[in-house]
């Protein structure tokens, strides 16, 4: 009956393709539900533009000032808050029974889990681009050095990594809540108050100290000071090494147990 | 090979729940089996020991001569599931799902007219198939929950398309009509 040996396991080049195919699975959705397109193209431009034009003129002396300034610190909160989509997405897939479809077929072990993380990366990578190009035309501009536009790439790079590590502690979340909702509210209750205790939309030096002595700690902090040195001005090197190294502890840390718990559940 | 799914002493505990306790099982290659049980029997647990996705505590069983523990991946070749609640994704279209199976797991080119007589076979017309979504109705309310199991099985018979076995759990959950179930036992069989 059986004329071919079968292999037993997936092969480096098949997962790969299965990743695609998977990714692929994600973004047609956008297709049939346009509501998500709305979630991130037209909420980042709105936190843009309401930040640029409400706030801007009291926390930054003027809107244009405030949006040189805060432009990164936006591009990283949308970076971590379209990571919610991914934890969503997944959670959304366990209840559902359709990661029980995948995991029947002979596919790569991780491929529903890289391809829901692949189609996020390119849904962020959109956001991104469009908010440079919304902020251009509101007056952004990026330093005058003359390796700026190394130093923008390499900003874009630094988000979309360090979102992404930051993104295995909701993906842990995604697979111990039982459903989407859940892992929506916990995902806001913390990205809310780690967004804004940080210095990504204000200077610090008018909190309290102790809320200070926080937001320096606080990673979506220093992404955000990496982002202004890498694309405006200061210092880029620290900050964009320790975000680094807060990607590569909260991977080595969240990641087996999200990977661990992804099997337990399924 | 005369059977195709063979289960020995399969014990399943959740806690203190006992899932499944001592079940054995042989099922005849070319049969269609139906597993029949009254609720918390340990029917769902049972099948997806087989489809791999539950490791047993104790027992073995094996599909297609595959160990379902130790020769996992082999045994996915051959079996496709249809879980207790729907598993198709209900945000693409019926063409999309297929396309998906198709996609994460290569049909051999030369099955293509299969494929396209299992679309026929679903007694819908070309436009619902290739543009609506699941779960939109098509044109009566009622008609949705069986459109969306028949792309179900669909899949299950683009991936499996070489003979296989699938599983089917809850098989006729919200199948409508009698003709559909007629039509689903007399596919597995073929």
């Amino acid at each position: 009956m059986i004329t071919t040996v079968l292999s037993a396991r997936v092969g480096p080049v098949q997962g790969l393709r299965q990743t695609l195919s998977l990714a692929w699975r994600t973004l047609v959705q956008i297709k049939h539900n346009p509501a998500e397109l709305i979630d991130f193209s037209i909420q980042p431009v709105m936190f843009l533009l309401l930040f640029t034009y409400v706030f801007g003129g009291a926390i930054g002396g003027s809107p244009h000032k405030y949006l040189m300034f805060a432009l990164p610190g936006i591009i990283v909160q949308n970076s971590l808050f379209t990571t919610l989509n991914t934890a969503t997405g997944l959670s959304t897939d366990l209840e559902k029974g359709f990661f029980d479809r995948l995991r029947s077929l002979a596919i790569a072990r991780f491929a529903p889990l890289s391809g829901r993380i692949l189609a996020d990366i390119a849904k962020q990578a959109w956001a991104v681009i469009m908010l440079l190009g919304i902020g251009y035309i509101l007056g952004f501009r990026v330093g005058a050095a003359p390796n700026r536009p190394l130093g923008v790439l390499a900003a874009f790079g630094l988000v979309l990594v360090s979102t992404l590590a930051l993104s295995w502690a909701l993906v842990l979340v995604a697979m111990l809540a039982a459903n989407p909702e859940k892992v929506q509210i916990f995902g806001f209750v913390v990205l809310f108050p780690l967004t804004f205790t940080s210095d990504a939309f204000v200077r610090t030096a008018s909190m309290p100290g102790w809320l200070q002595a926080w937001s320096k700690a606080n990673p979506v902090s220093l992404i955000s000071d990496a982002m202004r040195g890498l694309m405006v001005s200061g210092p880029a090197a620290r900050p964009a090494v320790e975000s680094l190294l807060y990607a590569a502890a909260f991977t080595i840390v969240f990641a087996p147990l999200a990977v661990r718990a992804f099997k337990r559940r399924v | 090979m005369t059977y195709s799914i063979m289960a020995e002493g399969l014990v399943k505990r959740y806690g203190d729940t006992v899932a499944l306790d001592r079940i054995d099982l042989a099922v005849r290659t070319g049969s269609v089996f139906g597993l029949l049980g009254p609720n918390g029997a340990g029917k769902t647990t049972a099948v997806r020991i087989l489809a791999t996705l539950v490791r047993p505590d104790r027992g073995h069983a094996s599909v297609c001569g595959y160990d379902v523990v130790s020769q996992a991946h082999q045994v996915r070749h051959f079996t496709g599931l249809t879980g207790q609640y729907a598993s198709v994704d209900e945000t693409l279209t019926g063409t999309e799902n297929l396309m998906l199976i198709g996609r994460v797991r290569p049909a051999n080119p030369a099955d293509v007219p299969a494929v396209v007589a299992i679309v026929a076979g679903l007694s819908l017309a070309e436009p619902e198939v290739r543009n609506t979504t699941v779960t939109v109705p098509v044109s009566q309310e009622d008609v949705l929950p069986g459109v969306m199991r028949r792309f179900e099985h669909a899949g299950i018979r683009v991936a499996e398309l070489n003979l296989r076995g699938s599983s089917l759990d809850e098989v006729f959950l919200s199948l409508t009509g009698h003709r559909t179930e007629t039509e689903v036992l007399e596919g597995s069989a073929a």
